[in-house]
């Protein structure tokens, strides 16, 4: 480091009025020391900027008595500015003026490891010293000392200064002592500093320093000058000259020492002595030096460097440049925070509290100037200028801006006139940075430029040059260079800049770093600019200047070492954009499943048991069906991958140049940014292998357009993953390109839209995505079983269901999603019964597994969401969905899965034999459609590696596999009819004793013999069946069961078999299919009609069960057991009576009834091949029309299947000894009833009660009266028995049953009932008939009114009556 | 003729320069070069320092000479919308640029009242580019 003879500046960057009070100390590697390690102790030392001190007097030895009179122990402050070696080795030629500029101090670092012994270490900072003649104080710290080197003598060595090593203690006890250490060695300062005052005299000053011979500084003596020095004589010229000059130094000793009060009393003697010396320009650094003075005395008043202590702390933090905008923008006053730690939003906030500090020092300034100019002192006017910018900067931030662009103009005009180059061109770069920090950045970069231009056109070192033009396209410096980032200047990469806006002003910017780049030799540099260039300004650019450019671009790879050739930062295009990280294939999609075993169940029965619904859009269906999201984890609506699975982004590429660029390798590029349950040091560990990408390459033609490509990759790690860009290798250098803003990809315009964030890297927001632990893969098809339909046919082709298997490779492939499509042929309503294999093809087992049909509606389609809701009426209408007329009919498929099956069979390992889980799958068909119909379900299976217990949910996945069937029509309803019907009942015990399915069998066998007749086909009969409805009171029918008979409802269905087979169809209860379910497989086994009767002799069993060739018409019967009448029997509230119920005004009762009807019957048919046993049962269940059945249902069925709450019917109690005598108590056929009736018209027949007793003449009958109550409170019947002639219904009944006649003899009236809430009373007498003939029963005067109320309150009429009809034979 | 420096910008939302044009009388050596070009749009540039800190001083829309730099001077017109017209030249007469301030200003207008103009779209009509043009050459050519 050799010190130059002779100087050649005076101007120093980053001057304020702060810096006299700052000692220079340099810092002094001794020996190879790495660079981090270097940094690492830098730190330690440019901590200590300011030294309080108080701190610093335990460490002060007072040899001598203080020179200073007001020294402020208490509150002061010493402040040091460390520089780096090259910057203390360019000696300033205002030494002589400023003590303040001479290095006053040097601390040497060694580093222990590095340094073959420590005598060696000590010679060089011996010899390092010597260097620095003006130096009073030297440290030597040596670090991570060895033991030798702890054990050897160092007595000889004063200034060596040991640390303890970093294992002992670590950095923290490092940093405490190098507090101690640096206290020591302020201290030692101090005491050098006060030797100086105390030594100081007129003998040490010269006269003829630098300042005083150099014309560059000032000029020639002034005409007043020259008289003056006429007036005194040169020994006493000289003699006060020396005064003042001492004074001035003591003033800048004083200052330094940190005593500004000390300072300002020697100033202003040094400002008296050199007015009458005319000592310009000490005159006028005096009087700077007094303003210091001044403000670091209200500094030290008002407390203003407490502040800036108390945040050192914070300063040691490395600073976030968020939080240095912050403080910039706060009051616009964090500028001038210099490396010497003045400055801070409290330290200015504070002196702006002291009153008129300002002004004293404006003032002084100003007398300052005038004296200087006086002898233009251009270098010291440039200065304080440039000082008193910065000062009134801090003071009063954004708003002194006028004032300071004028004092800069001002300053940048002054400096033309400086003699050194070197100061010309600080002035310039200061200027810029002091336009920087008041906020006019647009200047700033002017004044850059200016500077670029200057410093080539001086030919200066290119490098010098260098760093001036990449500051252009930098960001102001806020805050003057650190002094850690002084000692050791960090290499940032070539940013994006500033200015946004002035596309040709930066394009002049980045031409300027180029240009210097090339000259400096600098190759990283050329590559980067010329990088930028192509990137973001290609639209401004001649297409001869991109190849130029190109050409340069190749160049500088050749040249750059293999170490520059891993670029960090962008490079040149193409450009990048990203469209989106695209989702694995459908089947490979990690999602949140719920591996509940009955719950796929439940849903299934959820589609039927929410058909109530009256609206089409049920809002908790569509919940249900979206509460299974498809991202499990991404909170921000990401996507999501699977750790160890294939990833793929969709990235659009474009080429704007007009050169072909050939791209070596293309990677993508992610950020981990971890994993929520990881700790960071885990996260630290694991940064390594997160991400394998797969590298293409790829040739961009000139001028190509935004293309879509896709890139792939592998995370390694489970986490939040960002996708932040490409790693792109061409012309041998790689460089990570960030995703280019959109407006700059697509080249739309130079700038972005509004309220686009110009900062915002294209497309980062949706570029996260969350990858999850890695998943089992199952592959799983559907297997048709040997009964599937193969028919043959005019219209239906053998179509048996495609597999395709799903293999490992197709699914990491990005083929198709991995499922079967698998289409059949099948009857309408027929039941298949299929399989599902599954096998484990991944690597982890398969702990939970669920078979599940897919609730959401993929083909929103008109009829087939009505059937989905129930509402059945336009589902059978083809003709309202939508393209019906070219398309077939399309409904939805329901699926059964047997789940015990499945859940047995996991955890399902890996490479083990397919399981098979057993399927049927059918479809609610309304057996009313003819045409072909196509139906469809997605069989859905989620599997998961694991579940939590809490939840039953886990990360798995779902395979869909959609099945497509043409059902074929079977059978087709025609007309539903409703018949009462009286049967023999059982005993009670009998009944018990029989399974619901036998009791109606054999009810229906007893019916099959029954005489019986269609009392109204809606079809046939229309208009009776409407004035059906208005007579209905009269229509009262008895539907209960006592002791003797039971009255119940025959269901009749006329269908008509439309298939080209011959099928056995019968009615039977709904059972809805499901494998391995013992209800499902009665059904399946039910007895066929051509069984034999049983061995007891009775009629067959199944004798409701038909066989239908093709195109024949059949007509299957089916008794509606009253007894359990309520599951589909109204409640008492929707049933206000009798009369009310099939009054028009409430036609809802009807619909009501059929669709519960619908929900419990079910036609069944099934098909079976006799001659060939291998060809399996078909077996279909068809839903019944409901609006064929609420057709059907007249006011009497309905009356019959839902009683009215309060009901008298009579009845003939059958006693059992004269059923045994004579048997002439059974039920008798009606058509003797008619026959006997002669006079019995049709019309009365329809209306009136088809069933009676046949009785003989004479003998007693026992006929019970009971009052039935389904109220919800007591009430009290009373009635009256009548009984007249059947054969003249038509008229009036005559009366209370009350005397004997000639036809009958018996006697009831007045009866009096009280029955409980839901209960049944009853009461019995005996008649007897003498003649032959029909007789009729009835109640007359029936009355009913609760039990608690007067009688006369109650209306008449209100009771449901049933008469009773008796055939008397002769 | 010699050659001059008069240079006319104007300055949309956000420092863009939504047109530019360059009026001055070239002589027979052709276009500047790079270096010149650069100078005036950074000068130019650096002008809007100068322009943010006049516009709020009074009610004019016309600023006048706001920023100098060596010989080149910056006269600036600020529109209601923030709109800056710079004219960087070399001298010239302030009361001319004035009016031909004002003339431009006209005929800005009629481009901004096109309704799918945005202040930040570039002003590409020939026939405002031909206005300005000739507006120039009637003020200052002399």
């Amino acid at each position: 480091m050799a010190n130059p003879t002779i100087p050649s500046r005076f101007l120093e960057a980053g001057t304020s009025l702060f810096s006299p009070a700052e000692i220079q100390v340099v810092v002094v590697p001794v020996g190879e020391i790495p660079p981090e390690t270097l940094a690492q102790y830098c730190r330690l030392v440019t901590r200590h900027r300011q030294v309080e001190l108080q701190l610093l007097r335990s460490f002060y030895k007072e040899l001598q008595k203080s020179p200073f009179t007001f020294f402020p122990w208490k509150n002061g402050f010493m402040h040091f500015r460390f520089l780096p070696e090259e910057a203390a080795a360019q000696k300033s030629a205002l030494t002589p003026l400023h003590t303040y500029r001479k290095v006053l101090g040097i601390i040497g670092i060694c580093h222990g490891p590095a340094m073959a012994d420590i005598g060696t270490a000590y010679r060089q900072f011996e010899a390092r010293c010597r260097t620095y003649s003006d130096a009073i104080t030297q440290r030597c710290f040596f670090f991570e000392p060895s033991d030798a080197v702890v054990k050897e003598d160092k007595s000889d060595k004063l200034h060596l200064m040991m640390f303890p090593p970093t294992e002992s203690g670590g950095l923290d006890q490092l940093a405490s002592h190098a507090e101690v250490v640096m206290l020591d060695f302020a201290a030692s300062m101090l005491a050098e500093l006060e030797r100086f005052m105390l030594t100081a005299g007129p003998a040490m000053i010269d006269l003829n320093t630098f300042c005083d011979t150099s014309d560059k500084l000032m000029s020639s003596v002034s005409v007043v000058e020259e008289v003056q020095r006429r007036l005194y004589t040169d020994e006493e010229m000289m003699r006060k000259r020396r005064y003042c000059r001492v004074q001035k130094a003591m003033g800048d000793v004083s200052l330094l020492a940190g005593s500004p009060a000390d300072a300002a009393e020697h100033y202003l003697t040094a400002v008296d002595l050199a007015r009458t010396c005319s000592d310009s320009a000490w005159h006028g650094a005096a009087l700077a030096g007094l303003a210091s003075a001044k403000i670091l005395e209200s500094c030290i008043k008002s407390g203003a460097m407490r502040s800036v202590t108390s945040s050192s702390g914070m300063e040691a933090q490395p600073r976030h440049p968020a939080v240095a905008r912050v403080q910039a923008e706060d009051a616009g006053s964090a500028g001038s925070r210099g490396s010497s730690g003045f400055g801070g939003p409290e330290f200015w906030a504070s002196l702006r509290q002291v009153v008129g500090l300002e002004a004293e020092v404006r003032a002084l300034l100003a007398d300052a100037r005038a004296v200087l100019r006086r002898r233009s002192v251009l270098p010291l006017m440039v200065e304080q200028d440039l000082a008193w910018a910065r000062f009134i900067v801090g003071l009063r931030g954004t708003k002194a801006r006028r004032e300071v662009s004028d004092l800069i103009s001002g300053v940048v005009e002054l400096g033309a006139g400086l003699q050194f180059t070197e100061d010309k061109l600080t002035n310039i770069m200061e200027a810029a940075q002091v336009m920087g920090m008041v906020g006019s950045l647009r200047k700033r970069v002017l004044l850059l430029w200016q500077a670029v231009e200057f410093s080539r056109s001086s030919e200066r070192p290119n490098l010098a040059t260098l760093q001036i033009a990449r500051k252009a396209l930098e960001p102001p410096d806020l805050f003057d260079e650190d002094g850690e980032e002084e000692l050791l200047p960090a290499r940032r990469p070539l940013s994006a800049g500033v200015l946004h806006h002035w596309s040709v002003v930066r394009c002049g910017c980045i031409e300027g770093v180029l240009a210097t780049a090339i000259l400096a030799g600098q190759h990283a540099d050329v590559w980067d600019a010329a990088s930028l260039l192509l990137r973001e300004h290609c639209r401004d650019l001649l297409p001869s200047r991109q190849q130029a450019l190109q050409r340069t671009l190749e160049a500088a790879a050749n040249q750059m070492t293999s170490a520059e050739k891993r670029r960090g930062g962008p490079g040149p295009p193409p450009l990048l954009s990203l469209v989106r990280p695209l989702p694995a294939s459908e089947a490979l999609l990690p999602r949140r499943v719920e591996v509940k075993a009955s719950d796929t169940v439940g849903l299934a029965e959820g589609s039927m048991a929410g058909s109530l619904s009256p609206f089409i859009y049920n809002a908790f269906k569509a919940v249900t069906g979206k509460d299974r999201p498809t991202v499990p984890a991404g909170e921000d609506g990401s996507i999501s991958w699977v750790c160890g699975e294939v990833a793929t982004v969709e990235v659009e590429i474009r080429n704007p140049t007009v050169i072909p660029i050939k791209v070596e390798r293309l990677t993508l590029e992610v950020e981990w940014a971890g994993h929520p349950s990881m700790a960071p040091r885990d996260q630290m560990a694991s940064q390594q292998a997160v991400w394998k990408p797969n590298p293409v390459a790829m040739w961009l033609p000139p001028e190509t357009p935004a293309t879509k490509v896709l890139l792939t990759g592998i995370p390694l790690t489970v986490g939040m993953y960002t996708v932040v860009g490409c790693h792109v290798t061409a012309l041998g250098v790689s460089w990570r390109q960030p995703w280019t803003p959109r407006h700059v990809f697509l080249a739309e315009s130079a700038w972005p839209k509004e309220h686009a964030s110009t900062k915002e890297p294209g497309g980062q927001a949706q570029a996260r995505v969350s990858v999850v632990d890695p998943l089992p893969l199952v592959e799983a098809r559907i297997e048709v079983a040997p009964s599937c339909v193969t028919r043959s046919g005019d219209r239906a082709e053998a179509a048996p269901p495609q597999k395709e298997s799903t293999s490992a490779d197709s699914i990491k492939s990005k083929g198709p999603p991995s499922v079967a499509l698998t289409e059949a042929t099948a009857l309408k309503g027929q039941v298949l019964s299929w399989c599902i294999g599954i096998a484990n093809i991944g690597k982890l087992p398969v702990v939970a597994a669920v078979i599940g049909d897919d609730q959401q509606d993929s083909q929103p389609q008109g009829g087939q969401q009505r059937t989905l809701t129930g509402n059945m009426k336009s589902a059978e209408m083809p003709s309202l969905s939508t393209g019906a007329s070219t398309r077939a009919h399309v409904v939805r498929m329901k699926m059964a899965a047997d789940e015990a099956n499945l859940q047995a069979s996991v955890p399902l390992l890996p490479q083990k034999a397919r399981i098979k889980v057993p399927l049927l799958l059918y479809a609610s068909q309304v057996a009313s459609y003819t045409g072909d119909e196509e139906g469809h379900v997605d069989v859905r299976l989620e599997y998961a590696a694991s579940v939590d217990e809490a939840s039953r949910d886990a990360i798995g996945r779902r395979i869909t596999l959609p099945i497509r069937l043409r059902f074929l029509p079977s059978l087709q309803v025609v007309s539903v009819a409703f018949h009462e019907h009286d049967v023999a009942a059982q005993s009670p015990k009998d009944q018990e004793n029989k399974s619901p399915s036998i009791r109606r069998s054999s009810s229906l066998g007893d019916l099959s013999s029954a005489s019986k007749r269609i009392r109204s086909k809606a079809s046939a009969q229309p208009a009776e069946s409407a004035s059906l409805r208005e007579d209905a009171t009269e229509a009262r029918t008895a539907a209960y069961t006592d002791a003797g008979v039971s009255r119940c409802c025959v269901m009749e269905v006329d269908a008509i078999n439309c298939s080209d087979v011959v099928l056995q169809v019968w009615l039977g209860r709904r059972v809805t299919p499901a494998p391995a379910s013992p209800a499902w497989e009665a059904v399946a086994d039910s007895p066929r009609p051509w069984a034999a009767r049983t061995s007891d002799g009775h009629a067959p069993l199944n004798a409701h069960c038909k066989l239908v060739p093709a195109r024949q018409r059949v007509t299957v019967s089916c008794l509606v057991d009253c007894s359990t009448a309520t599951s589909y029997g109204l409640r008492s509230s929707r049933w206000p009576g009798a009369a009310a119920a099939v009054d028009s005004s409430q036609p809802h009762a009807v619909d009501i009834v059929a669709q519960e009807l619908c929900e419990c019957f079910s036609l069944y048919w099934r098909h079976e091949d006799l001659h060939d046993a291998a060809m399996p049962m078909e077996i279909g269940v068809l839903p019944l029309p409901q609006d064929f059945v609420s057709q059907g249902l007249d006011a009497r069925a309905l009356t019959l299947l839902c009683p009215p709450p309060l009901g008298s019917p009579l009845s003939v109690s059958f006693h059992p000894c004269e059923r045994e005598s004579g048997g002439e108590m059974a039920p008798c056929r009606m058509q003797e009833i008619l026959a006997a009736g002669d006079k019995v018209s049709d019309a009365w027949v329809s209306r009136g009660s088809l069933w009676g007793p046949s009785v003989m003449a004479g003998s007693p009958l026992h006929v019970l009266v009971q009052a039935s109550n389904s109220t919800n409170i007591r009430q009290a019947f009373h009635f009256s028995v009548s009984c007249h002639d059947g054969s003249h219904l038509r008229g009036r009944f005559e009366g209370a049953f009350d005397t004997s006649s000639a036809m009958a003899a018996g006697h009831v009236s007045g009866l009096q009932l009280s029955v409980d809430q839901g209960g049944r009373a009853s009461s019995t007498f005996i008649v007897c008939f003498f003649h032959p003939g029909v007789y009729c029963l009835s109640a007359v005067d029936m009355q009913a009114r609760p039990a608690d109320q007067a009688p006369h309150d109650t209306a008449l009429g209100n009771v449901a009556v049933y008469p009773l009809y008796i055939l008397v034979n002769a | 003729m010699s050659t001059t420096v008069l240079t006319f910008v104007i300055v949309g939302l956000d420092d863009h320069p939504i047109f530019e044009a360059d009026l001055a009388v070239r002589g027979e050596s052709g276009s500047r070069d790079d270096r010149a070009q650069y100078l005036h749009q950074f000068v130019l540039h650096a002008a809007l320092d100068a322009v943010e800190e006049q516009q709020w001083q009074g009610p004019n829309m016309n600023l006048g000479v706001v920023d100098k730099f060596n010989n080149l001077q910056v006269s600036a017109f600020v529109t209601a919308a923030q709109i800056k017209f710079l004219l960087l030249h070399d001298g010239k007469n302030e009361d001319t640029v004035k009016l031909f301030f004002r003339d431009v200003y006209e005929v800005y207008l009629r481009v901004v009242m096109n309704p799918f103009f945005t202040p930040r779209s570039q002003i590409k009509s020939a026939a405002f580019n031909q206005k300005v043009r000739s507006l120039a050459r009637s003020y200052f050519r002399s």
